[in-house]
């Protein structure tokens, strides 16, 4: 570390990028900050958890050198303690992230902490996202080597962050991928793509639970292909997961599979995607004891839009690796200007929709539950659909320019949501809820501008109705003003129809944001990608500040 | 030259990753029980703490994972059920029995218990935490249990139904040196209590399973949430400490299904050195 500390300050001698005649000339620093603190008033009206600490703050720090081919690298981060709704084992002040890699050629040899993904993470991803509270980095070697051009070789052993230690797991694995029309020569201007990759991976963990004769080591394979002709692209992936008793799927030693298919086509005005996908008991992790979001090997990529507006993202949908099939298609098109929707500059209609069921199961004999633990746990057609639908999505958005100084966007969707699976607990039932939504923004003279939300979101179940408004004022670059009020009208309890009204500013000038707010949270589960993280509620003053450099 | 040697190295390297290491497990899945130390030598006895809450849907599972553990390790395992925090909370119309004590909530508290079912074996970190999800508890119980016993504990019960106090003494002897302060803390559990607790059981599709037995449910405490010390110093070996005290049963506990658990435990850690459990009847 002191190393990279002097290093750190020679290139600053050298004054940073592109600098003639320092000491280590063309050095280059980047990085960025994030702050997000939180001060806790109390709110028993909606079930806000008190906080002793009254003010709680996450933060972390990322810095970086390059020179030459040679990176180098940190992430300090703190947790005084961690926000609601983040886990508390994220706690205190560390240096969890550091790394030293250099590229020579075509070789690139990472030492330390590393971020990396096998094709679409069937088999292995590690990633952050801070949003989530997900951190699964390597902390190992890597080594990346193309040989010819097209062909990348990865190769990776190490193991898995686990808030400020490491997984018990040693995570080793291998990715080849060519791409066929870079490779050879003769097919350089073939319209036809092609692209092919493999990966295989495997996990150590010493077993010591005395109740199970358990695998100490996991292996897991994944191929892809991937084809593309102009506006045409094609894709699927197929991983394989041998014996995985864990508690992700309660101890049963059937091997685990998945399969994703996606098509996209476009053409002027038009757009098209398609993708499926089938899982059956792929939760890969570090440690088999694990659970929540904690040492995740791979990534099961979801099939279901993510929303952004705050109800129509009320109930997200979250990957179910113990078992599950979907589909999703999202058709868009273009109107064309001067139409009867299209208007005077055009507009975008969306459609999508989506599903995911249950897989297929039955039991292996009669004597036996379906997933009883310490068995091959059941048996499945890998075609037929199961009897239980976890959720449904239908959605539509229309948005266009109403005038010069007026733009809007308006949907609606149903969502169809089985909360007994997807926030597992068996006795809550399916939820329907329609969703409505206008987004307006107006332009005004000096660079201002109003933008102006309307939600509803009505269901018979769950929390019952819920209206949203949201009124922001920016003056651009710089300022930004907002009040937002959700109201869950339609509670059936009268005293919990609940106003979470919420004030904020917001200041930016170049890389640097502050922003501060104040209000309630309602809450919730937060999803990016099909993982997910709950949100308890909450009432209080929200601080954040982000830079980068 | 040296590019080559690169080369060679990675060539290994990847090599060696493109074997990958798998063991594929046969029939049986499962290991039949231990049979303990039966000589009457005093051997290691190890403590769970299992946190849970009657409208906790996830810790039937749990309850049943510590009761394949007992089932495996006998009377080297000891379980405390602390019903603490959110999920223990009473709500009508189902949830009214209050399960939650004032060292079960201390101890949450200072553990920072946030979500059940967890436990805490041994109040000893392993891969970094204190806390354990159920799948996690075997492999730390079977480590705690290779290790020597450092203590032996004695626990002598006199219960008279008729005023349905409770005197007892725990005797404590250091089988080696122990470096530092040492603690001996106790508690009474009752065991098998019905009452309705929240499941993701299918057979229950309402999620309340109605006649639910909560297994060795934390009481009260003895001498305090954290005990007393026995030395503030540490002990030699063969040192013996006898504590007394007493105690008067709740009419609502059933004496029957009650029990003492103490342990002794280190100031430094909190680490658990030896624990003991001795029915009333």
């Amino acid at each position: 570390m002191f190393f990279a500390l002097s290093l750190f300050i020679q290139a600053i001698a050298a004054r940073g990028q592109d600098q003639s005649g320092g000491l280590l000339q063309g050095a280059r620093v980047w990085g960025n900050f994030q702050l997000d603190a939180q001060y806790y008033l109390p709110d028993s009206l909606i079930d806000a958890p008190k906080v002793d600490e009254k003010i709680r703050m996450n933060a972390f720090a990322n810095l970086n050198f390059s020179w030459q081919g040679f990176t180098m690298g940190m992430r300090y981060e703190s947790y005084q303690n961690a926000l609601l709704g983040y886990d508390p084992r994220y706690r205190g002040n560390g240096i969890p992230y550091r790394f030293a890699s250099y590229q020579q050629e075509n070789l690139e040899v990472t030492l330390g902490n590393f971020y990396e993904q096998f094709g679409n993470g069937m088999i292995f991803r590690s990633y952050v996202d801070h949003s989530l509270g997900v951190d699964n980095a390597m902390d190992g070697i890597r080594l990346i080597y193309r040989p010819f051009d097209g062909i990348t070789l990865k190769g990776l052993i190490g193991q898995q962050r686990f808030f400020f230690d490491k997984g018990p797991g040693i995570v080793r694995g291998f990715d080849a991928e060519i791409n066929l029309n870079q490779t050879f020569s003769s097919l350089a201007e073939n319209p036809n793509q092609f692209m092919l990759g493999g990966s295989v991976l495997s996990k150590y963990q010493r077993d010591q639970n005395p109740l199970f004769n358990l695998p100490e080591n996991v292996a897991a394979f994944a191929g892809r292909l991937n084809y593309l002709r102009g506006a045409l692209n094609l894709g699927a992936e197929f991983g394989y997961k041998v014996n995985d008793p864990s508690a992700d799927n309660n101890f049963i030693y059937k091997d685990g599979n998945a399969l994703t298919m996606t098509g996209s086509w476009a053409a002027e005005g038009f757009g098209l995607i398609i993708a499926a996908k089938r899982i059956d008991n792929m939760s890969f992790r570090s440690d088999r004891t694990a659970g929540g979001n904690d040492l995740n090997i791979n990534y099961l990529p979801p099939t279901t839009r993510q929303h952004l507006y705050s109800l129509s993202g009320m109930y997200p949908y979250a990957t179910q690796p113990r078992g599950e099939i979907g589909l999703m298609s999202e058709l868009t098109l273009k109107l064309p200007r001067e139409s009867f929707f299209g208007g005077p500059s055009g507009a975008t209609l969306t459609l999508n929709y989506s599903v995911a069921n249950s897989i297929h199961k039955a039991p292996l004999n009669d004597t036996l539950a379906i997933g009883q633990r310490g068995t091959k746990g059941y048996t499945s057609d890998f075609l037929r659909i199961g009897d239980t639908l976890y959720f449904q999505d239908f959605n539509i958005e229309y948005s266009r320019r109403f005038s010069r100084n007026l733009r809007g966007l308006i949907s609606y969707a149903y969502i169809t949501y089985n909360q007994g699976v997807i926030e597992g607990h068996v006795e809550k039932g399916m939820v329907y809820a329609h969703i409505a939504i206008a987004d307006f923004t107006h332009r005004l003279p000096n660079r201002r501008s109003l933008r102006w939300e309307l939600q509803h979101l009505a269901t018979k179940q769950d929390k019952g109705n819920w209206a949203m408004a949201l009124v922001e004022y920016n003056i651009a670059p710089n300022w930004s003003f907002s009040v937002s009020d959700q109201y869950n009208y339609g509670h059936s309890e009268k005293d919990l129809r609940l106003h979470y009204l919420t004030f904020g500013a917001a200041y930016s000038r170049n890389a640097n944001r502050l922003s501060l707010s104040y209000g309630r949270q309602r809450e919730g589960i937060i999803c990016v990608g099909g993982v997910c993280r709950q949100v308890p509620a909450s009432n209080g003053f929200m601080l954040s500040v982000s830079s980068s450099f | 030259m040296i590019f080559k040697k690169i080369n060679l190295i990675f060539a290994a390297f990847l090599a060696v990753l493109l074997f990958p290491a798998c063991d594929i497990i046969e029939e049986p899945y499962m290991t039949g029980p231990g049979n303990g130390n039966q000589n009457g030598e005093v051997v290691r006895k190890v403590l769970l703490e299992e946190f849970t809450g009657h409208q906790c849907p996830n810790c039937p599972e749990g309850a049943q994972e510590a009761a394949d553990l007992k089932a495996f390790f006998g009377d080297q395992l000891i379980i405390m059920s602390i019903h603490a925090g959110f999920f223990a909370r009473t709500t009508a119309p189902h949830f009214l029995a209050d399960y939650r004590t004032t060292a079960g909530n201390e101890i949450n508290s200072y553990f920072g218990i946030s979500y059940n079912p967890v436990g805490m074996v041994n109040r000893t970190e392993f891969s970094g935490s204190h806390i354990l999800s159920p799948s996690a508890w075997g492999g730390a119980i079977s480590q705690v249990l290779e290790q020597e016993p450092q203590a032996g504990i004695e626990i002598t019960l006199n219960y008279q139904s008729h005023n349905r106090q409770l005197n007892l003494s725990i005797k404590t002897t250091a089988l080696e040196n122990i470096q530092g302060p040492i603690y001996l803390a106790a508690f009474l559990l009752e065991d098998n209590i019905m009452s309705p607790q929240q499941t993701n059981n299918p057979d229950y599709p309402n999620g309340i399973q109605e006649n639910y037995y909560h297994k060795h449910v934390l009481r009260t405490d003895i001498n305090g949430a954290w005990g007393e010390a026995l030395s503030e110093t540490g002990a030699e070996a063969n040192q013996v400490f006898i504590k007394s005290y007493s105690i008067t049963l709740d009419q609502a506990w059933k004496e029957t299904f009650c029990s003492v658990v103490a342990f002794v435990y280190s100031g430094t850690n909190l680490e658990v050195i030896q624990a003991e459990q001795k029915k009333l009847y």
